[in-house]
C-alpha cells in the first residue's frame, strides 16, 4: 500500500508540475500552491497560506490579520473547501509546551476567520509544535519563519 | 561454612532467575567500619575496586564468565563512581569464588573492593553464576550471590550483578538493569523522521517499535514496563497512545475531542495523565485504563500540560503560563491547592517528580540558554545541573541519583548541531552521552527490570 501510494503521489507531482507555467506547483498533502518560495491557497498565487507570530505570542498582528482577510475572501468564494489550519511553534521551547502552543495559533487563526463569517464546520485545527520548521537553521531569521500558522485545505475531507 | 537460601523469583516477562544469597556465617559477625561510597555530596573520587575474571571450569564457561566480567566492568566503570584497577596489577589468582581472598594481595594494589565469581553451564543450556564482593580492609564478605538463569539470559545476570554491588557500596539503589525508550531521529530538520526506540541502559537490544511513517513523540515507561505511552499523529491526529512492548500493539487513550498529548503513567500504572487542547486551551486530565472514567484537573483558560505524579501519587506537578510565562506548579491529585513553585527569573517547564520524592527536574529557559535543574517539591534550592544550545526534557533513573535528557548542540555555520540523549548525576558532574544508532531524543528511563 504504501508503495502505491508513493508512486501516485510521484506520478501526480511529476503530472502537475509539467501542467504548472505561470502559476503555482501544488502540493497534495496540503492543497496549497508552491511559488517563489511561498505557499498560495490559489493557484493564481494570490493568497498567501502563512502568517506569522511573535515569540511565545499567539495574537493575530496587524499584517496577519491582513493576510487573513485575503484567505477569507477565498474562502467565500470556494465554499466547498473544507480547511486545516496548522499551529507551529520555534524551536527555542520545549516540545509540549509548544505543542499547546501551537494549537494556540492555529486556534486563533480559526477564531479569526469564524468572526470573519466562515462556517465553524468547515474549520479545524492541528498543531506541530516545533516538529515542523518551515526553515532550518538555529538562528533569528529561521525562527521567525517557524513561528507560524499554515491554512491549508483540509485534504481528509 | 557456607548457607544456601534461596529465593525464588518468578519473572513476568523475562526468563525465571532463581537467586540465592550466599552468607559466611562467621563473618558476618565482624564489626570492623565497613568500605561505603556517598553519592550525594558533590563529586567522588572513583573509588579503586578489582573485579577478578569470573571462573569457569572449561573453555565454554571460561568464555561466558569472560563476557559477564566485561559486562559488570562496563557497568560500573559508566557509573563514574568506580575506577576497575587494571588486571595486569592483579597479584593474586584466584582460582575459586567460594574461598578467602588472600586481602594482603589487594591492599597491596589499593583495591578497596573485590569482587569475584564463577559461571557453571549444566547440561540443558542453563547457567548458575555465583559472585562475592569482599571489603579488602575490613577483611569480609559484604555481599554475595549466586543467580540461576537460562544461558541466553547472561546480559541481565551480569547487569543485576552490577546493582547488587552498587547498592551494597552505595547504599543506594541501582540503575543497570534496566531499559530506556526514546525518539530516534533522522533526516533533515525539515522533514524529521521519528521512530520509537528501546535498548538495555548499556545500549544493547537496541530495537526500533514504530517505523517512522507516523510522526511520534515524549515516550513513558509503565511502572509495570510492559508499556509504553506516547503521542503519534496517527492519521494526522495527535494523540496519545499504549503500544505493548512484546507484541508491538498500539492502542489509542480514550476518547478525546481534541488532541491530546504530555502522557505519563500515574505510580501504580492505573491511570495516564495528560493534557487536552481545545479551543485555544490545554487542561489536565487523568485516564482510568480500567474503567475509562476520564478526569479534568485544571480549568485555567491557557496552557496546562507535562503533568507529572508524585511516586505516592497524592500530589502532581504540571507546566501552566496562568501567571503569565511558563512556570512550574504542584497541586493535589484531585486538582486542588494549585500552588506555583518556581521563581527564578526565565521560563520553566517539562517537571518530572523523582521517583524518591525528594526533588523535581525541569527545564528552564534564561537569557538565550537551556538548563536542566531540579528543585525540592515545594519550590526550594533551585539548582542548575546542565546547560546547552537546547536541553530539555529531564528523565530521572529508578534511584532517582541521574537524570537523562535531549541536548542539541550549537550550530556551527548555521547548520543545525546534531540532537542527542546525555546523562549527568544529580550531583551536576560525571556528564556522558548515551549512545544511539541515530540521532536521538525525549528519552525515559524504565524502572528496575522487576
Amino acid at each position: 500500500m504504501h508503495i502505491i501510494r508513493t508512486i501516485s503521489v510521484l506520478l501526480l507531482s511529476v503530472f502537475l508540475y509539467s501542467c504548472a507555467s505561470k502559476s503555482g506547483m501544488e502540493d497534495v498533502s496540503t492543497g496549497l500552491y508552491e511559488k517563489g518560495g511561498m505557499s498560495y491557497l490559489d493557484k493564481a498565487a494570490t493568497v498567501p497560506a502563512k502568517i506569522y507570530f511573535d515569540y511565545d505570542q499567539y495574537l493575530i498582528t496587524d499584517m496577519a490579520s491582513n493576510t487573513l482577510d485575503l484567505q477569507v475572501a477565498w474562502m467565500e468564494k470556494n465554499p466547498s473547501r473544507y480547511i486545516l489550519v496548522e499551529g507551529h511553534c520555534d524551536e527555542r521551547g520545549t516540545r509540549e509546551y509548544n505543542l499547546a502552543l501551537g494549537e494556540r495559533r492555529a486556534n486563533a487563526v480559526i477564531e479569526y476567520l469564524s468572526s470573519m463569517g466562515i462556517a465553524d464546520g468547515r474549520l479545524n485545527v492541528v498543531s506541530y509544535g516545533k516538529e515542523r520548521p518551515d526553515s532550518d537553521g538555529s538562528y533569528e531569521d529561521a525562527w521567525q519563519k517557524n513561528r507560524r500558522a499554515v491554512t491549508t485545505i483540509d485534504v481528509d475531507r | 561454612m557456607v548457607i544456601n537460601i534461596f529465593f525464588f523469583i518468578k519473572l513476568k516477562h523475562t526468563k525465571k532467575i532463581i537467586l540465592s544469597f550466599l552468607i559466611f556465617f562467621s563473618y558476618i559477625l565482624n564489626v570492623n567500619a565497613e568500605l561505603k561510597i556517598d553519592i550525594t555530596s558533590g563529586y567522588t573520587e572513583p573509588t579503586p575496586i578489582g573485579i577478578h575474571d569470573f571462573i569457569g571450569t572449561n573453555d565454554e564457561e571460561e568464555a561466558l564468565a569472560k563476557q559477564i566480567t566485561k559486562l559488570v566492568i562496563a557497568d560500573l566503570n559508566n557509573s563514574g563512581l568506580f575506577k576497575i584497577i587494571d588486571p595486569k596489577a592483579y597479584i593474586q589468582r584466584i582460582s575459586s569464588p567460594s574461598i578467602m581472598p588472600k586481602f594482603s594481595d589487594w591492599k597491596v594494589i589499593n583495591a578497596q573492593a573485590l569482587i569475584v565469581g564463577s559461571a557453571t553451564l549444566d547440561a540443558n543450556g542453563h547457567v548458575r553464576i555465583e559472585f562475592r564482593l569482599w571489603d579488602v580492609f575490613a577483611e569480609q564478605q559484604m555481599a554475595g550471590w549466586a543467580f540461576s538463569t537460562v544461558r541466553s539470559n547472561w546480559r541481565q545476570i551480569s547487569h543485576r550483578i552490577a546493582d547488587k554491588v552498587y547498592e551494597r557500596l552505595t547504599g543506594e539503589i541501582g540503575y543497570f538493569d534496566t531499559r530506556i525508550v526514546y525518539i530516534a531521529e533522522s533526516g533533515p530538520y525539515k522533514k524529521r523522521i521519528k521512530r520509537l526506540a528501546i535498548m538495555d541502559q548499556d545500549g544493547a537490544n537496541h530495537r526500533f517499535l514504530t517505523d517512522g511513517s507516523n510522526l511520534v513523540l515524549t515516550p513513558r515507561f509503565s511502572p509495570s514496563q510492559q508499556e509504553v505511552t506516547y503521542l503519534s499523529y496517527i492519521g494526522r491526529i495527535p494523540r496519545v497512545y499504549l503500544l505493548d512492548i512484546e507484541t508491538g500493539k498500539q492502542e489509542i487513550v480514550g476518547d478525546f475531542p481534541g488532541m491530546t498529548f504530555a502522557p505519563r503513567f500515574s505510580p501504580f500504572g492505573d491511570e495516564v495523565i495528560m493534557s487536552l487542547a481545545t479551543e485555544g486551551n490545554s487542561d489536565i486530565y487523568t485516564y482510568n485504563l480500567k474503567t475509562n472514567i476520564r478526569k479534568q484537573l485544571t480549568t485555567y483558560r491557557g496552557i496546562d500540560t507535562s503533568p507529572s505524579f508524585s511516586p505516592n501519587a497524592k500530589r502532581i506537578v504540571f507546566n501552566s503560563d496562568r501567571g503569565g510565562s511558563p512556570q512550574l506548579y504542584v497541586m493535589t491529585n484531585k486538582g486542588k491547592k494549585i500552588k506555583r513553585i518556581s521563581f527564578g527569573k526565565g521560563h520553566y517547564s517539562t517537571p518530572v517528580w523523582s521517583p524518591r520524592g525528594d526533588y523535581i527536574a525541569f527545564t528552564k529557559f534564561f537569557n538565550k540558554t537551556f538548563y536542566i535543574g531540579i528543585m525540592t517539591p515545594d519550590g526550594k534550592g533551585e539548582r542548575l545541573i546542565a546547560k546547552g544550545f537546547l536541553v530539555e526534557g529531564p528523565t530521572w533513573t529508578p534511584n532517582g541519583r541521574m537524570i537523562a535528557y535531549t541536548k542539541k548542540d550549537y550550530p556551527k555555520q548555521k547548520k543545525d548541531g546534531k540532537t542527542r540523549v546525555f546523562l549527568i548525576d544529580v550531583t551536576g558532574y560525571h556528564e556522558r552521552e548515551i549512545i544511539t544508532p541515530l540521532e536521538a531524543s525525549d528519552p525515559a528511563w524504565s524502572p528496575l527490570l522487576d
